[in-house]
């Protein structure tokens, strides 16, 4: 067992800039898997192409607008 | 698309589709609305109290306004996962479905993303049909229980909750049923003769 405190170096600094790009990439990720589930769901089953394209459609541009503004926020 | 989906026969027509009522759905959007709204209101619940303790001396509204940006951000966050939670419950609605045709009824339930039951019954089969209408909203609104029973097998997967118009589709259903026995019988007396 080590009985000498922790150097400061071997603790991971992350800075809030640096968490809250991670948690950005994570939330890009989580909406990515979850569009493309949405859009098969909608257009595999859906009984009107073009009222499951505007809904996918629809809900991919407001998910693009929140994660836009979320980066403009961490940008400036 | 649905129809290559349930594969109807040569010259099976969709006489109705039937999904839940809008006011299920209305009922999602006014819940996740308050869901998304709730850490805002937190905020400003937050913001009066700290502006009204008698340490607001060391922790003041500029301890918050230095994080505005980061509170936007997570607030921002909140809102896109809840886009995601109202996106869920509008698949749910749009592919949870009755298809009346008019040789049989699929009923399609989808159970989140990665559950779907799909059974049909032929007409034929029709036995009888119960509704149910129960509550102040549900009977102003017009919307209820529906439950078909079959012969010789489980109507378990025939209940649908908070079908619009219950009557309407009972009769619809029912008057299906009897045209379609009248073409059976007069298939059946002519294979006879």
């Amino acid at each position: 067992m080590p009985t000498n405190p922790l150097a400061p170096d071997t603790f991971i600094s992350v800075s809030l800039d640096q968490f809250l790009t991670l948690v950005f990439l994570f939330l890009v990720l989580v909406f990515a898997i979850h569009s493309a589930i949405v859009a098969y769901h909608w257009l595999t089953y859906g009984h009107s192409k073009s009222q499951a394209f505007l809904g996918t459609m629809l809900h991919i541009g407001i998910g693009v607008v929140i994660l836009l503004i979320m980066g403009s926020i961490i940008i400036f | 698309m649905l129809v290559e989906q349930i594969k109807l026969e040569a010259d099976e027509k969709i006489i109705k589709i039937v999904r839940k009522h809008w006011f299920v759905m209305c009922m999602f959007i006014i819940g996740d609305l308050l869901l998304t709204l709730l850490p805002l209101i937190g905020y400003f619940i937050l913001s009066k109290l700290i502006a009204e303790l008698p340490v607001n001396q060391f922790v003041t509204m500029n301890s918050f306004s230095e994080f505005t940006g980061t509170i936007w951000f997570f607030y921002l966050a909140w809102i896109l996962l809840m886009w995601m939670h109202f996106t869920n419950h509008i698949t749910d609605y749009y592919l949870d479905l009755w298809v009346i045709t008019d040789r049989r009824i699929v009923a399609i339930d989808q159970r989140g993303f990665f559950r779907r039951h799909l059974s049909s019954f032929r007409l034929e089969r029709l036995q009888d049909m119960n509704i149910e209408i129960s509550g102040i909203i549900p009977t102003l609104l017009n919307y209820g229980f529906i439950e078909a029973q079959t012969a010789g097998g489980s109507n378990e997967e025939f209940k649908a909750k908070n079908m619009p118009d219950p009557r309407g589709l009972k009769s619809l259903i029912i008057h299906q049923a009897d045209e379609r026995q009248k073409v059976t019988q007069y298939r059946h007396d002519q294979a006879g003769l």
